[in-house]
């Protein structure tokens, strides 16, 4: 299965990149991650617990680790999802461009393989489930980024992007990032 | 394909099925008719740790004629709704839609109130609710609240019910009397999850122009889905071959439907274009009085 | 006067039993201190098992063990290869991988079994699969079968070279000459997609050791008992005398129920001795989809040449044949296409050639049909498009290439199934055509209906084929008749039975030849305690081959009661008459002994017998055919497409079949309406559908669409009799004629319903989704 798609944040990257990293916010965002920790040189291991109408038994253990790493700009994932109702694995290609002084384009394309007993029964539901939580997840995101914007404006600046942050940011954003797609990914199963 | 071990509750009434909600939260499921639940358990899809049977829960079930319109109690079966006078009367179109329901043994426990709830994007009591303009009766811990059809359902199986909340029921208004409808489905087998279905109500004013057109579809998104772009073409004007052709058209570009393996998103849309002619043609013909 | 039982419409003295409940299935077996087993199955389609962890499992309430491929020891062996290949065809390559008890190095299909658990109930064994922990090292799908020979495709099974498990050449005359000299060739591609036979029941196993006694018995789903019974003592190296398989009333078989020697076949009766309790597993719905094997996906390249007036000059074929993960049943199914593709017709040149692929996908054999409705689809639509170039009628160009009724024997100098050449023993192909053309109004339909229904707006169109079919093959079946004091007939046979109706037309066949009434008459299916010899149900096979084996049993024990009546009431033989129960001197009603009083003499407790005397009025007898018997018939139909919505309505079905002589018209009836409704399933409704990874995207009932009673129209049947030469009763197969032109039919009317230039049915299934892109294609091609 492929998806590929787009989403706009309305702040800009450098904002994108600082907000995002705060594990409250993605907690707020994705409820369905119950733990994200890292488990190696680029590599994560995670709990997810996310449903759908009447599927609420999907848990699923994720291992994710990143590749081809492009700072602050690009980034692919390799994900691996196991849980006793299937698996999900693949592979996911996002891209962070600027998209004018306040707006980051996120843009990502996955392949995935889903399989197991989710494949076999869920597949009414497959495309609708992807497109409704990628947007419900990354809206949820926006609007936290926006929240934050507004009781931000006294800080003054937005954060600086100096080499010595940028190095220690790219990480913790990426892990949102990946967050993000994870949890778009394992919706795919449901 | 057994369920995995839960705890099984058996309320009477409303408020002690609220009260095990509340006590039992996320993993409390509320058990209706059961014709969706019960599957998705045996596929250990859902593994809910307790099960809130609501099927021997007084005043749940029961229908009645309420100002020209009628209010069909969650807990009613569907099969029930379907065989109803009363439903026929007030909510034609209603009773028009049922027998698209699967087949008679699933809607003889299916409940009406099983399925607003679950809000199944293929299912056509949701869609049909939003066309008649129904509201729904929620009763929480803090009393009851009114909720208009088209802010109930928010999504993907999602509605506004809260987590400790039940439905109570819905309310279908009376239908104008200058009204038609028609409800129109294309499944693999009849029975089946509706490749697209349409459900219409249309008013007719003076000189047998448009007044009002709701094109509700099902299958097509998230969730039902009123097509607005569809009564453009319509409202003021004449309903002909023409004006409905291009309602149909405008109903057809204005989705953006699922793709699964009985139906791309193509053919969905093409099925949105034809069945949203037929049942156009079918509720004008009606205000006419041609059927 | 003698009772006429053969050939008459007996109600099926089965049905009672069965429809109030009252017959046993596997899952009524119920017995004491039963343990249930269920299965942890591959998510996987092709991975390697890098470690399976059971210990989760062995926490878990009320589960008592759990076993995976390490634990089996020496038991653990690929199954046998059930049919080999044709040792008399030349060019012919195989090579064979079966399937094992539990995965252990690998796993090549999605669903193939890696662990099992005992457990109280079968509830608390599927609680503690969850438990259980298996590392994978996903290796690459294997879905597509012209990517899977591909050099780069992934290994399936690493001790072969690549994914070709089959390269077979068949060839009769000069294709390439015949080509030539050709007036028109018609080459299209044709592909045929996997479909489920999806029983009524699904299978079941229930073993039970008896250690005191050294028995097993076990209670098994098998079309094929006894061939089970045999495999199952030498794996378990306990005397087959000592191993009763009984296969009781079956809701189903269609083919994936013979002889596997699936996983769970084999596991059970190893579990029982491992525990010393009975164990039972039921196969639910979700499981059948991966676990029991499934049909049909080949693709051919196909072509035919023939004269200006439409004669076949020749045919070239050139097919891949998806095998799944492992190929147990050989290549029946292949050479099945391959031979049946040739029908009615006198073909006289034929090139045919295939490859038969293994893939990531569950196992393939045979369901209902076994690989003939490809062949058949892919001549029919070969006719279908030189009718159209020639502008010949669609039953004209078949009348033109019939086989004419003084062809017969007619050698085909190929090499069929069953080893032997394929030789059609008899038949008369122009009466059923005609008649079925007669019955759906053919020419009217074309003439008036058809043009009057255009200009309404209608979109109704008209199809006809025909086929010939193969049945009835051997090896043998065996039968013992027996008559009891009390005057009732004991019939045991050794094939299973799943419906066909078995009780009530081998107990016609008996009676009539005893002179008996039915409600007199036992009979007895699929119990190796009761009769331990012979093969199995299917290949449309069970009425002549364990019918006549019936029937010379009958034939024996008639011959000892007219002897010992003979001597008994001082007649000679020929005076001899058996009716009524009795057996009685002609125009002597007087001198008379019913057959009970017979059946004491002849097993008498005091006094001397003659030397030589078997005791009894009993015998055993075995029928072998030569070679099988080939069935044939037309179908026809008329539907309707709505084009708008690409949704289709089967409005008439037409089926003039002739299966030689008939023994019941009923239950020929049931079967043909039957194999109709699974063959409109895999027109419209039926189709497996794979991802690129091997996963199975619809296995559930809820995405599989069997047609339902409303999606199969009346069945309007007639027959045509043209008696086999080859088995004394003139009997042929019926399973499996109403599944296997279908297709072709469907496709045929659904281009004469639509009639849009360009539009091409080239491919079964279809759905209304498919249908509408094909519609969208020519018109964009327009």
């Amino acid at each position: 299965m492929e998806i590929e798609s787009e989403f706009q944040f309305e702040g800009a990257r450098e904002m994108v990149w600082e907000l995002l990293h705060d594990p409250d916010v993605l907690a707020k965002a994705l409820p369905g991650a119950e733990r994200l920790e890292l488990a190696g040189e680029d590599e994560y291991v995670g709990e997810l617990r996310a449903g759908v109408g009447p599927v609420t038994a999907a848990r699923f253990e994720v291992k994710v680790r990143l590749t081809d790493q492009q700072p602050p700009a690009a980034f692919t994932m390799i994900v691996d999802g196991r849980g006793t109702a299937g698996f999900v694995e693949g592979s996911a290609r996002v891209n962070l461009d600027e998209a004018g002084p306040d707006a980051t384009l996120m843009r990502y394309r996955a392949e995935l393989q889903i399989g197991g007993r989710i494949a076999g029964v869920g597949q009414r539901l497959l495309d609708s489930v992807g497109r409704s939580m990628a947007r419900q997840s990354l809206e949820d995101l926006n609007s936290h980024i926006q929240s934050l914007r507004g009781g931000e404006t006294d800080a003054g600046a937005l954060p600086a992007t100096s080499s010595e942050t940028s190095s220690s940011l790219t990480r913790p954003v990426i892990i949102s990032a990946a967050v993000v797609i994870v949890i778009i990914l394992l919706a795919m199963l449901l | 394909m057994k369920p995995a071990p839960f705890l099984y509750r058996c309320p009477g009434t409303v408020d002690e099925a609220l009260a095990l909600l509340e006590e039992h939260g996320y993993d409390a499921k509320l058990l209706a008719g059961g014709q969706s639940l019960i599957p998705t358990m045996n596929f250990r899809l859902s593994e809910p740790a307790v099960l809130i049977d609501l099927n021997r829960v007084d005043d749940l079930a029961g229908i009645e004629g309420r100002d020209g319109g009628v209010w069909i109690g969650a807990m009613t079966r569907q099969r029930s709704a379907e065989r109803s006078e009363t439903v026929r009367q007030a909510a034609p179109l209603v009773a028009e839609t049922l027998p698209w329901i699967a087949h008679p043994q699933i809607r003889n426990r299916g409940t009406v109130g099983g399925s607003l709830a679950h809000a199944d994007p293929a299912s056509e009591l949701p869609a049909v609710a939003l066309a008649l303009e129904a509201r729904l009766l929620v009763r929480g811990k803090s009393g009851e609240r009114w909720v208009p059809a088209s802010e109930f359902f928010t999504g993907l199986f999602a509605t506004a019910l809260g987590p400790e909340e039940i439905l109570l029921g819905v309310e279908f208004p009376a239908v104008p009397a200058a009204a038609g409808w028609a409800f129109e489905e294309v499944s693999r087998r009849h029975g089946d999850y509706a490749l697209v279905g349409v459900a219409v109500l249309v008013t007719s004013g003076s000189g047998g122009r448009c007044d009002s057109a709701r094109v509700a579809l099902l299958s097509v998104g998230d969730g039902p889905v009123v097509s607005t772009a569809a009564a453009g073409p319509l409202v003021g004007q004449e309903p002909t071959a023409g004006t409905i052709g291009e309602a149909a058209a405008a109903a057809a570009r204005d989705v953006d439907p699922p793709s699964d393996i009985h139906a791309s998103s193509d053919y969905r849309r093409q099925l949105v274009r034809v069945l949203t002619r037929r049942a156009l043609t079918r509720a004008f013909n009606r205000t006419q009085g041609r059927e | 006067m003698t009772t006429r039982l053969f050939g008459t419409d007996c109600p099926r003295r089965e049905d009672p039993r069965l429809l109030t409940g009252q017959a046993l299935f596997v899952d009524d077996v119920h017995l004491e201190g039963m343990l249930h087993v269920a299965f942890l199955r591959s998510d996987y389609a092709h991975a390697r098992l890098v470690n399976v962890d059971v210990s989760g499992a062995l926490e878990v309430d009320g589960v008592v063990a759990a076993y995976t491929a390490a634990d089996l020891g020496e038991y653990w062996q690929p199954g046998p290869l059930l049919v080999s290949p044709p040792p008399t065809i030349e060019k012919l390559t195989f090579r064979h991988a079966t399937q094992v008890p539990l995965a252990r190095d690998k796993v090549c299909h999605v669903g193939e079994p890696i662990a099992a658990v005992v457990a109280h109930s079968r509830y608390q064994a599927e609680d503690a699969l969850a438990r259980i922990r298996v590392d994978v090292e996903p290796l690459g799908a294997v879905v597509d079968i012209e990517a899977a020979l591909q050099p780069d495709a992934p290994l399936i099974h690493e001790q072969f070279d690549s994914n070709q498990a089959s390269h077979v050449i068949q060839e009769k005359g000069d294709y390439d000459a015949a080509c030539a000299r050709a007036a028109l060739t018609v080459q299209r591609r044709f592909r045929f997609d996997r479909g489920a036979s999806a029983p009524m029941e699904n299978r079941g196993v229930v073993a039970s050791w008896d250690a005191k006694c050294g028995e097993l018995t076990v209670w098994d789903t098998t079309q094929a008992p006894i061939p089970i019974r045999n495999g199952l003592a030498h794996m378990l190296g306990i005397p087959e005398s000592q191993v009763r398989v009984i296969a009781p009333f079956i809701g189903g078989g269609f083919g994936p129920k013979i002889m596997m020697f699936y996983p769970e076949e084999v596991l059970l009766p190893w579990i029982s001795m491992q525990l010393g309790w009975p164990v039972k597993w039921i196969e639910d719905r979700h499981e059948s989809f991966f676990a029991t094997t499934q049909e049909r996906l080949q693709i051919h390249d196909a072509e035919l040449s023939l004269d200006a007036e439409g004669r076949i000059l020749g045919v070239k074929d050139s097919f891949l044949y998806d095998a799944g993960a492992y190929n147990p049943y050989g290549l029946t199914l292949p050479i099945n296409a391959q031979c049946t593709l040739l029908g009615p017709y006198d073909v006289p040149a034929y090139y045919s050639e295939f490859r038969a692929v293994f893939t990531t996908k569950p196992i393939v054999t045979p369901v209902r049909g076994a690989g003939r409705n490809p062949g058949v689809f892919v001549m029919e639509r070969l006719l279908d498009l030189a009718a159209r170039e020639l502008g010949m009628d669609r039953t004209e160009i078949r009348r033109r290439n019939f086989l004419p009724p003084d062809a017969f024997p007619h050698d085909h100098e190929i090499i069929y199934q069953d080893f032997a050449p394929l030789v059609y023993d008899s038949g008369n192909y122009l009466p059923s055509l005609e008649k079925a053309a007669k019955m759906i109004g053919y020419d009217r339909f074309l003439a008036e209906d058809q043009p009057r229904l255009r200009a309404e707006g209608r979109h109704v169109g008209i199809g006809i084929v025909a086929y010939v079919e193969g049945t009835g093959i051997g090896p043998y079946e065996g039968a013992r008749v027996s008559i009891e004091p009390s005057g009732r007939v004991n019939v045991a046979t050794g094939v299973g039975t799943q419906g066909q109706g078995h009780f009530t037309s081998f107990a016609q066949i008996v009676a009539e030849q005893l002179g008996v009434e039915l409600p007199d008459v036992e009979v007895i299916t699929g119990d190796t305690g009761k009769f331990h010899w012979g093969t199995g149900t299917f290949a449309s096979r069970g009425a002549v081959v364990a019918g006549n084996a019936c029937h010379a049993a009958a034939v024996k024990v008639r011959e000892k009661v007219i002897e010992l009546a003979a001597r008994s009431l001082d007649s000679s033989e020929q005076e001899i008459e058996l009716a009524e129960g009795s057996a009685r001197v002609k125009g002597s009603p007087d001198r008379a002994l019913t057959l009970g009083d017979l059946a004491t003499r002849a097993n008498p407790l005091r006094g001397a017998v003659t030397p030589g005397t078997e005791p009894g009025l009993e015998a055993t007898a075995y029928f072998g055919p030569e070679r099988g018997s080939t069935a044939n018939g037309v179908h026809a139909m008329i539907l309707e497409v709505d084009p708008e919505t690409a949704m289709v309505d089967v409005q008439r079905y037409v089926v003039v079949h002739d299966c030689g002589v008939v023994i019941n018209p009923t239950i020929v009836r049931g079967q043909i309406v039957g194999g109709v409704a699974h063959g409109i399933g895999g027109c419209f409704y039926e189709q497996l559908v794979f991802d690129s990874g091997g996963q199975l995207l619809n296995a559930s009932f809820m995405d599989y669409l069997l047609p339902t009673a409303t999606d199969v129209p009346n069945v309007e049947t007639d027959h045509v009799e043209t008696p086999s030469p080859y088995n004394p009763l003139g009997i042929k197969g019926a399973g499996e004629a109403g599944a296997i032109p279908t297709g072709a039919l469907f496709a045929q009317a659904l281009e004469d319903a639509l009639q849009i230039p360009g539009l091409e049915v080239l491919e079964m299934p279809l759905s209304p989704n498919r249908l509408f892109e094909l519609m969208r294609d020519a018109r964009s091609d327009e």
